[in-house]
């Protein structure tokens, strides 16, 4: 016969293979045990009425046990599988354990409980797709590696995607964007050569100009060359020649920099005309190519200076 | 040529190598001899010298086996019908989310970035913790057309999956080679404008199958006032991104291109049918394998 009195004092006093001491608690690890812990009634070796929750297979089963059973160990619990269905399996608890010590009951319950919410949890994360971690292969990569960079330079990007775009405008795919009026856009081109052709002629003819420039003094030029000189900064201006020049009292580095841009304009102006009106034929032509980059050039203080040497070595000529 | 030894090698070593160096000296005369000869007879002969033989290439060499399939007809190509028909024919403008791996980083994000500008109605939403599965599920709630994720592994870019909605495809690139915009020299600064698309040398059915995947990625309203070009070359199975503005020139004969970028390269690693599920439970329509590439010839797209 069995005594739960002596079984205790004995697993409790002496040695029990499944009691883990702490420094504030002790713990037991037997399988049955509804709460864990280690105390006379919690244990399932000192109860011969006890009761348990088992999970197996993921299924939980209320393990029962009764002082009649304990004769034979292979019949010591009764399996009842619990309802998948929470409520239902607490109902199940209810049913077995009625007239059981509350605290079993209660116990029962909460393992119920825990049991049923991990049960959750698992299905949970075994739907979620997991980290699988691989081999790194070196020599794989290696070859995709050399491989890409063959592969690109056999691709030749740049001429297959212009050669599909050609494709593409020949088979017309992009409509009439492309597609102007070819005569419209050289009757555009026309009246802009035009244009350009009326002022060489103006350059050539320049009358009403040449009052003008013919009422400028020369020293009136000249100090116009000094004002515009000191702009360029940059240039191939040589600022020794040019402090020797007749017009000391203007020239120089410390002239007055608040020439305005459109002044000097002005005067590249005037003077390709004067240039373009004064010279033979071909020099005509040379200049005229001169005026026009000037022309063109939006305060092109670099100009000038050339300018101004050439003015120079026309002075000398002259 | 192979090498013929008209003798069994000698055994001395020495002896070995000045007999080979000869060898290979009396190859090499012979075969210069051979194209001088060639040349002479092209000059006296004129146009109606034998063709020159095209080089061999590894293009020019390629195998079509059962499992790659022969290259489509024009016409069988034309007539393929399936899940990308609709935006392809103008039905449907794709929207794109672009999302990241678990826990991304700036390598991510840099991506992410530069591909956002290019696909034309993108957007980017916070993967957090959720599986692909789950943000696909959401992002086809919404009304997304497209998933496209970038992951990274060992602070690289690794991995581009993109995952057609609601029924998928779902097909899985390595991704390599990112170069992002400001690493472009010359670059020019990208436009709101629909880009036109290229698809170049998708031939199998395989490989149609994941040109057409994509080029459903972008409208099939092109913009071409924008003048910019979105290509897909496949070369040997790797497919290279480039973005380019173009323009043609006066004499419509050349095309003159500034790249916007980025750049990018993809390898298919798989096709999955459906929307995407752990490779060992999914569904595949092209798996590929280590042994896949042993044969440099064959190719898959």
């Amino acid at each position: 016969m069995q005594h739960d009195d002596v079984i205790w004092g004995t697993l409790n006093n002496h040695f029990c293979s499944y009691k883990v001491k702490t420094v504030k608690q002790k713990f037991c690890r037997n399988k049955y045990n509804l709460t864990g812990l280690c105390e006379k009634k919690s244990c399932p070796l000192a109860n011969s009425r006890y009761a348990t929750i088992v999970e197996n297979n993921d299924a939980l089963y209320l393990f029962i046990k009764t002082a009649e059973r304990a004769h034979s160990p292979r019949n010591l619990w009764e399996r009842i599988k619990l309802s998948p269905n929470y409520r239902r399996a607490l109902t199940q608890i209810d049913k077995h354990l009625e007239y059981w010590p509350k605290f079993q009951v209660h116990k029962a319950k909460q393992r119920l409980t825990k049991m049923t919410q991990y049960l959750i949890r698992k299905r949970r994360i075994l739907l979620r797709s997991k980290t699988r971690l691989v081999g790194v292969k070196k020599k794989l990569e290696r070859r995709e590696e050399s491989r890409e960079k063959k592969a690109i330079t056999a691709a030749k990007l740049e001429t297959a995607i212009e050669k599909e775009l050609l494709e593409r405008l020949r088979s017309g795919a992009y409509g009439d964007i492309y597609n102007f009026a070819q005569d419209h856009y050289e009757k555009v081109l026309e009246t802009e050569i035009g244009e350009e052709e009326e002022m060489e002629e103006e350059l050539e003819s320049g009358d009403e100009y040449e009052a003008e420039i013919e009422a400028e003094s020369d020293d009136e030029l000249d100090r116009d060359i000094e004002e515009a000189g000191p702009l360029a900064v940059s240039g191939d201006f040589d600022f020794d020649s040019h402090s020797d020049s007749e017009d000391d009292d203007i020239g120089g580095a410390g002239v007055d920099r608040d020439i305005g841009q459109d002044e000097v304009k002005d005067y590249v102006r005037k003077r390709a005309r004067s240039r373009a009106k004064a010279g033979s034929d071909d020099a005509l032509e040379k200049k005229r190519r001169k005026g026009r980059r000037l022309r063109n050039s939006r305060g092109g203080v670099r100009v000038e200076v050339e300018y101004e040497r050439e003015a120079d070595a026309e002075a000398q000529d002259h | 040529m192979p090498h013929e030894h008209p003798l069994p090698a000698p055994t001395n070593r020495i002896v070995r190598s000045t007999h080979f160096k000869k060898r290979r000296q009396v190859l090499k005369r012979q075969k210069s001899a051979a194209r001088r000869a060639r040349h002479a007879e092209e000059e006296a002969l004129g146009d109606a010298a034998p063709p020159r033989r095209e080089p061999t290439t590894i293009e020019s060499s390629r195998v079509f086996d059962a499992e790659t399939g022969a290259p489509l007809t024009r016409e069988q190509a034309l007539a393929i019908t399936d899940e990308f028909t609709p935006v392809l024919a103008g039905d449907v403008r794709p929207r794109v989310v672009i999302t990241t791996g678990l826990r991304p980083s700036d390598v991510s994000f840099d991506f992410v970035k530069a591909l956002l500008p290019v696909l034309p109605k993108s957007i980017y939403f916070e993967r957090l913790d959720a599986s692909v599965a789950e943000f696909a599920a959401s992002a086809a709630g919404k009304g997304y057309t497209d998933v496209v994720l970038v992951k990274e592994d060992r602070g690289a870019l690794s991995t581009l999956t993109h995952v057609h909605l609601p029924e998928g495809p779902t097909a899985v690139y390595k991704l390599s080679s990112f170069v992002p915009n400001a690493k472009i020299k010359g670059r020019g600064r990208c436009t709101g404008h629909t880009p036109e698309v290229i698809l170049n040398h998708f031939t199998t059915r395989l490989g149609l199958r994941v040109g057409r995947m994509l080029g459903s990625l972008f409208p099939h309203e092109p913009n071409f006032v924008g003048r910019q070009v979105a290509t897909f070359h496949n070369q040997r199975d790797f497919i290279f991104f480039r973005f380019h503005r173009y323009v043609f020139t006066a004499e419509r004969d050349r095309a003159r291109l500034q790249e916007l970028g980025p750049r990018f390269t993809l390898k298919l690693r798989a096709l999955q049918k459906g929307v995407f599920m752990d490779p060992q439970k999914a569904d595949h329509e092209f798996k590929w394998k280590t042994k896949t590439d042993i044969d440099r010839r064959r190719f898959f797209l």
